[in-house]
């Protein structure tokens, strides 16, 4: 899987997820400001991602301090690296 | 204007004389419920239903409320109940419900309020704030298998514009997995009546109104993807309720 396509299962994921537009998912869309979301949907975001790509997040302290959009993609990134490595 | 400010002057009597009344009645009510043989967090969730049953019958003085809410043989024991959120007067809205053994999913905050915090502990009200999803549900579980419904406002706070908000996926997550009924109760005006943010009380028709059933075990087949169908399928009903 290529960097570009996690970055659109990502998006495509939390849209679905959260009820969001697709058009408002650019890199630099802060969670809370942009987004909407707050501390109850960081619980969600980690199934989802879980789910999403097989990979394991749990209470990760880095995710908690995940504040935009282009953050969350290297982050799931670089977990699927590890995971595949 | 006069109008409005007495209006007020008697809610917030009523409000500080019903307090006061349930501080005094709660030890003879808790000694009472405890000979019958209920548990501490019975009682007190039987205490609370008293509350805001008493709260339903005085605001209807002051303002006209229409409950809808059918019997208690319409509510499966135990159930998963789903209701929108326009004010803080919701909670005591489900006074108006024909059950009270519920337990209330609600976020940290609340239970620092003085007196209703410690009513909320000791009725075994579930904290949703910063617990993963895993503890949420076995906690839920925990509640749910010892026959107490819980009671949750999936948009997870008081919508500001009275529109219906985002639904968070704990409810549906919790129903998918425990394959416990949601009954949906639809409540409206009440955003009006005492709107976010504010105290002053504005005269305005409240319904109360209990939306048919839905089963989550319909939505097994959609697999990984059944609590987000599951979701969109409650928040239509409300929608539709709402109009």
């Amino acid at each position: 899987m290529t960097n570009d396509e996690i970055i659109e299962r990502t998006n495509a994921a939390i849209a679905e997820e959260f009820e969001l537009n697709m058009n408002d998912l650019v890199p630099s869309a802060s969670f809370k400001d942009d987004l909407g979301l707050d501390s109850l949907d960081a619980v969600d975001m980690v199934i989802v991602l879980e789910q999403e790509f097989g990979i394991k997040i749990g209470k990760d302290p880095k995710i908690l301090k995940i504040r935009q959009l282009s953050d969350l993609h290297s982050y799931v990134i670089d977990k699927k690296n590890a995971f595949l490595n | 204007m006069l109008r409005s400010f007495l209006h007020n002057l008697g809610f917030y009597f009523v409000f500080l004389a019903l307090n006061l009344s349930i501080l005094f009645a709660s030890l003879p009510l808790y000694l009472i419920l405890r000979l019958a043989k209920k548990n501490t967090g019975q009682v007190i969730r039987r205490i609370i239903w008293i509350y805001g049953r008493s709260w339903i019958i005085l605001t209807s003085f002051f303002t006209k409320i229409e409950i809808n809410t059918k019997n208690k043989i319409d509510y499966p024991a135990p159930c998963i109940i789903l209701v929108n959120h326009q004010s803080f007067f919701d909670a005591f809205c489900m006074g108006a419900l024909p059950i009270y053994d519920i337990a209330f999913l609600v976020r940290s905050w609340p239970f620092q309020i003085p007196f209703y915090g410690h009513y909320m502990r000791s009725a075994e009200y579930i904290n949703s704030e910063n617990v993963s999803c895993e503890e949420f549900v076995r906690e839920a579980n925990q509640r749910l298998n010892q026959g107490t419904s819980i009671i949750i406002f999936p948009e997870g706070t008081r919508s500001k514009n009275g529109q219906l908000g985002r639904f968070y996926s704990g409810a549906f997550k919790l129903a998918m997995e425990s394959k416990i009924p949601i009954v949906p109760i639809c409540i409206d005006g009440t955003g009006k009546f005492l709107p976010k943010g504010k105290f002053w009380v504005e005269p305005n028709p409240i319904s109360i109104t209990t939306l048919p059933i839905i089963e989550p075990t319909q939505f097994a087949s959609y697999g990984q993807r059944a609590h987000i169908e599951l979701r969109k399928a409650a928040k239509k009903k409300f929608i539709e309720a709402l109009g």
